[in-house]
């Protein structure tokens, strides 16, 4: 349950739009007044960046290109990509959500119906590209008849064994205090944990308007994590075959525990009703003091957002009041190890629409070479040189007050630069947080701390890493390709009515052993015995 | 300390020189007042802050905007939304936001201002499957369009008699086209716009608004002003005697005086397509990129002086490459919100906020409410724009006669890092008294007993005699023969 899949329907469309493929014809590069090639480049993260900036201007004299930008709405990226292929109109450079749901049923048929074009074979000319695609996890995957066909966007290119998600708790530290059941450096057992959730549940509650517990909503129920063997729908049996996930005796048993624990349960530290959430309710009702242990994607950003919201509360005034009403929690569970979900290092994928000439890709290619250099990434974090900072003889960067001013509340002013949008396509950036001016360095901070004692706990193996197989993940076959988003999605509603009471424990079950599921675990097992 | 001496040329004076013309009908500085989109929002005494606040800034300029959706009532109860001849549909004047927009158009007629009166976007929901009125995917091309402008400009203008609109504005930003599902401006292209012009051209001239003249362009991105004008100056030669534009720029160009280039650069594209000058360009939406949260459209360096240093810079950079006139964004953070999941939030570009909500610091005048105050009352309607005599690196400057020759002024924007202490006069002939001395800068400047910007110092003397003075390193110094 960890995020939005595709629908039937959008399923449906990608592959209808290979029907739309046929009349491909490659465009003509076209030209600006002052003879440099116009690029059409689409990303999410540029929201509602325009270009035009200073630094976008430097880029485009620089690779003699004129740069346009678009970008998707989160909450209907699979569609607006699929529409433009659907509709071949698609721009030279799109970005989409490559997990392994949409690998086979988009990627691989994009690849067959000549909808994006294939990487270089020789990347020596963009050393930069090169050396980061040699860090993406799983790699090899993404290689089609010996072709690479998209650039996975690296998360963190200083951090490329991290292994796990942050997609954990942070909690009311001071509730805890104050009750007496905190726990030095925010570190609990499975006993604890619950014994802390006892205390919220008796003491905060004030009358069932606030939660001892709540996720976020593609998160719940969470507790699961701590009893599952698999993050999604297909789970390794002791007989090496694949099986439903959500049938296994591990699953049953957090699934029980997530169902005495919801609203309908006999402990009901789940106290918001989980069931009719809207995205987002969970974060407000956490920032509003309404939660008090809040399972949550805790990446830089949203941890941030998370840490600015609570304090916007009156009576959170003190960054040590904040810290205490922010900290995240360390859950060992009940086999006494900390339970967190596994990632790949990269994060969808930017596309080169097959249509653009050699000359245009290449372009594009230089422009992200360059943003991967450490020329291009000062540019994308400080700006320009001489104008936005300045470098001393020991390296240090000092930041210009006129390039960098603060607000009234002493915070730096956010610049829009072009650069640091057009280095999304390449990398998420995490590995400059450091470095970045706008980086909140307290979130930066608590975050590393975690992830610091993480790692310890992963070398002293007292970290269980929920990973799928490879071999299974970005495993291609009919069924799955079709089905199995469709069946992760029909899984998270079947578990939340369960836990709800809505269905008994026998339809629950009987969910997960319809002929559709026969048929995709059928389809698994016989192609990983070829 | 400020000296008067005698008018004898000096070998470092500085002159502006008043055969040294940029422009000899200059239209004028501005601010956006659009339709507030809930006045419940508003502060107690919100109103009369929001009108001595233009009493004080006194545009020639204000561009208003309003929404279809809020005016055009039964456009659902059509039977057959693609029929585009229907025209069944009514018009509630007198809602709310039309009641606004009266008052805002009561102001400006009352005041002689020039108005751009438009509308936002087409009518409908973005959302393909529930858009029942199907104006979406043909946007302003749809000829109900150009009817309901039509029929809105003719109620204004005619029944209503806002004389002061003389333009009208074919859509905002019709080139940032956003995403399907989301933005009324997905579908659009330039020849879709261009069409949707020449329809609302022939509507105005079969109502009998032939003077009502239509923004040629309102595009905002770079490639998107591009096209823009070049389309208005090759295809729409006749339907549109102007070209407009919006122009958010970073710092750095500013600081570096790459937008005089810029511009300048734009003037000569328009210039060689459209093969004369008879045409102005005016910015109706200008501002700066630095600062501008993407996601809560939003700009945090509004509340800094530097902003309204950077806004006078750009001002007359502007001035110094032809444009005809400029229309600061915005005059109150409580008229535009962004609407998202979590509600709606005020965009914060304002020269104050009356928001009930907002926090005491925000509802104060900020910086740049100040010094677009003093460019604003500087250039009259119908100046004559001239330059100097000799340029100086990192300052910018610039002078005014008005139109009937009895004033003028001028005004340098020192970008330096140092003071500029100079001996400044103008060459023409007026015959004035008193010369009122501004200065805009964080430690000198003076605001009177109702908060607003007046003069640092009141001499005797002609303008024509060399005044020195010394201007502030980042700091903008006026001078004029008027008290602003």
């Amino acid at each position: 349950m960890k995020r939005k899949l595709l629908s039937i329907l959008l399923v449906l469309l990608s592959v209808l739009s290979l029907v739309g493929l046929v009349g491909c014809k490659n465009t003509k590069d076209e030209f600006d007044e002052k003879g440099r090639l116009k690029l059409n480049l689409r990303n999410l993260y540029f929201n509602e960046w325009t270009g035009g900036d200073a630094y976008t201007d430097f880029l485009e004299e620089k690779f003699g290109v004129a740069i346009t930008p678009t970008t998707y709405s989160y909450a209907d990226w699979d569609q607006q990509v699929y529409g433009p292929v659907q509709a071949n109109n698609l721009t030279d450079v799109f970005q989409f959500n490559l997990d392994s749901y949409n690998f086979s049923n988009s990627y691989v048929n994009w690849v067959k119906g000549d909808v994006i074009k294939a990487i270089p074979d020789n990347l020596d000319k963009w050393p930069n590209i090169k050396a980061t695609l040699a860090k993406v996890s799983n790699i090899d995957q993404f290689y089609i008849n010996g072709k690479l066909y998209c650039l996975p966007i690296i998360k963190d290119l200083s951090n490329i064994d991290t292994e796990y998600s942050p997609f954990t708790y942070v909690y009311r530290r001071d509730w805890a205090k104050e009750l007496g059941v905190y726990k030095e450096n925010d570190v609990y057992t499975w006993a604890e944990f619950e014994a802390l959730l006892d205390s919220f549940l008796k003491n905060k509650s004030m009358g069932g308007e606030v939660a001892a517990l709540g996720d976020v909503e593609w998160g719940y129920p969470s507790i699961t994590n701590f009893y599952k063997t698999a993050p999604h729908c297909f789970a390794i049996a002791g007989d090496g075959t694949v099986v439903s996930n959500y049938t296994t005796a591990e699953y049953l048993e957090g699934l029980e525990k997530a169902k005495l624990w919801s609203q309908t349960g006999n402990k009901q530290y789940y106290g918001l009703s989980q069931y009719d959430l809207n995205d987002g309710d969970a974060a407000k009702k956490y920032y509003a003091g309404r939660i008090g242990v809040y399972y949550e994607n805790l990446s830089l950003a949203n941890y941030t957002t998370l840490r600015k919201k609570v304090g916007e509360n009156k009576a959170i005034d003190t960054k040590e009041k904040l810290d205490d009403a922010t900290a995240i929690m360390k859950v060992y569970g009940p086999d006494g190890k900390y339970h967190l979900e596994g990632t790949e290092n990269w994060f969808s994928a930017t596309f080169f629409n097959e249509d653009i000439s050699n000359a245009k890709m290449e372009k594009i290619l230089d422009i992200l070479d360059y943003l991967l250099s450490e020329e291009g990434t000062m540019l994308a974090i400080y700006g320009f040189e001489d104008y936005d900072y300045t470098v001393d003889a020991n390296g240090n960067v000092e930041l210009s007050e006129a390039g960098w001013e603060k607000d009234l509340d002493g915070e730096y002013i956010d610049k829009l630069n072009g650069a640091k949008y057009l280095r999304y396509m390449i990398t998420l950036g995490n590995d400059t947080s450091e470095m970045d001016p706008l980086t909140d360095k307290d979130s930066l901070r608590i975050l590393n701390a975690w992830k610091a004692e993480i790692d310890q706990a992963k070398e002293a193996n007292k970290l269980v890493v929920l990973k799928e197989r490879g071999d299974v993940k970005w495993l291609t076959t009919t069924l799955k390709a079709r089905d199995s988003g469709g069946m992760l999605e029909d899984a998270n509603a079947k578990i939340t009515q369960y836990c709800y009471g809505k269905i008994t424990k026998d339809a629950y079950l009987a969910n997960f052993n319809t002929k559709q599921w026969q048929d995709v675990l059928k389809e698994i097992n016989d192609a990983l015995k070829k | 300390m400020l000296t008067l001496v005698s008018c004898n040329e000096k070998k470092d004076g500085i002159v502006f020189e008043s055969k040294k013309v940029i422009n000899d009908n200059f239209y004028g500085l501005g601010v956006e007042v659009g339709v507030y989109e809930d006045t419940g929002k508003l502060q107690r005494g919100a109103e009369e802050k929001i009108y001595n606040s233009l009493d004080r800034l006194n545009p020639k300029l204000v561009r208003c905007m309003t929404n279809f959706d809020w005016l055009v009532k039964n456009f659902s109860d059509n039977k057959t939304p693609d029929n585009l001849e229907d025209d069944t549909w009514e018009y509630d004047f007198t809602n709310k936001y039309m009641l606004n927009a009266y008052q805002i158009l009561d102001y400006c007629e009352t005041k002689n201002i020039t108005v751009a009166f438009g509308i936002w976007n087409v009518i409908g929901n973005p959302n393909e499957e529930e858009d029942i009125y199907h104006m979406i995917k043909n946007v302003t091309a749809d000829p109900r369009w150009a009817v309901m402008c039509g029929d809105l400009m003719e109620y204004l203008i005619v029944k209503k008699g806002y004389t002061c609109i003389k333009y009208f504005v074919n859509t905002n930003e019709p080139d940032y086209s956003g995403a399907k599902g989301s933005s009324k401006n997905a579908y659009n292209t330039y020849a879709i716009w261009e069409q949707g012009v020449k329809n609302v051209r022939a509507q105005f001239d079969k109502i009998g608004l032939t003077n009502l003249d239509i923004i040629g362009g309102d595009a905002t991105t770079k490639p998107g002003i591009e096209e823009y004008l070049t389309g208005v100056a090759t295809n729409l030669k006749n339907e549109v005697k102007n070209y407009g534009v919006h122009l958010y720029i970073s710092n750095y160009d500013i600081d570096n005086a790459l937008l005089k280039e810029r511009v300048a650069d734009t003037y000569s594209m328009i210039k060689k397509l459209d093969g004369n000058d008879s045409k102005k360009v005016i910015i109706w939406e200008s501002g700066l990129l630095d600062g501008k949260n993407v996601q809560t459209d939003c700009n945090a360096y509004i509340a800094n002086f530097s902003y309204g240093i950077r806004m006078a810079d750009y001002t007359l950079q502007c001035m110094m490459s032809n444009v005809s006139g400029i229309v600061y964004w915005d005059l109150d953070d409580a008229m535009h919100f962004m609407y998202n999941e979590g509600g709606m939030t005020a965009k914060e570009w304002g020269m104050f906020s009356t928001l009930n909500e907002a926090s005491a610091i925000k509802q104060e005048y900020r910086p740049w409410y100040h010094s677009s105050s003093l460019l604003t009352n500087l250039f009259d309607r119908g100046c004559k724009v001239i330059s100097a005599n000799t340029e100086i690196e990192n300052v910018r400057m610039i002078g005014s006669i008005d139109s009937d020759g009895q004033n003028g002024g001028y005004v340098v924007v020192n970008r330096g890092k140092t003071d500029l202490t100079k001996d400044f006069r103008m060459d023409a002939s007026i015959n004035n008294e008193k010369l009122y001395i501004y200065i805009f800068s964080e430690n000198q400047i003076k605001l009177d007993a109702n908060g607003f910007v007046t003069y640092n110092y009141c001499i005797d003397g002609k303008i024509s005699d060399y005044t020195n003075i010394t201007v502030p390193a980042n700091s903008v110094v006026v001078v004029s023969t008027r008290r602003l």
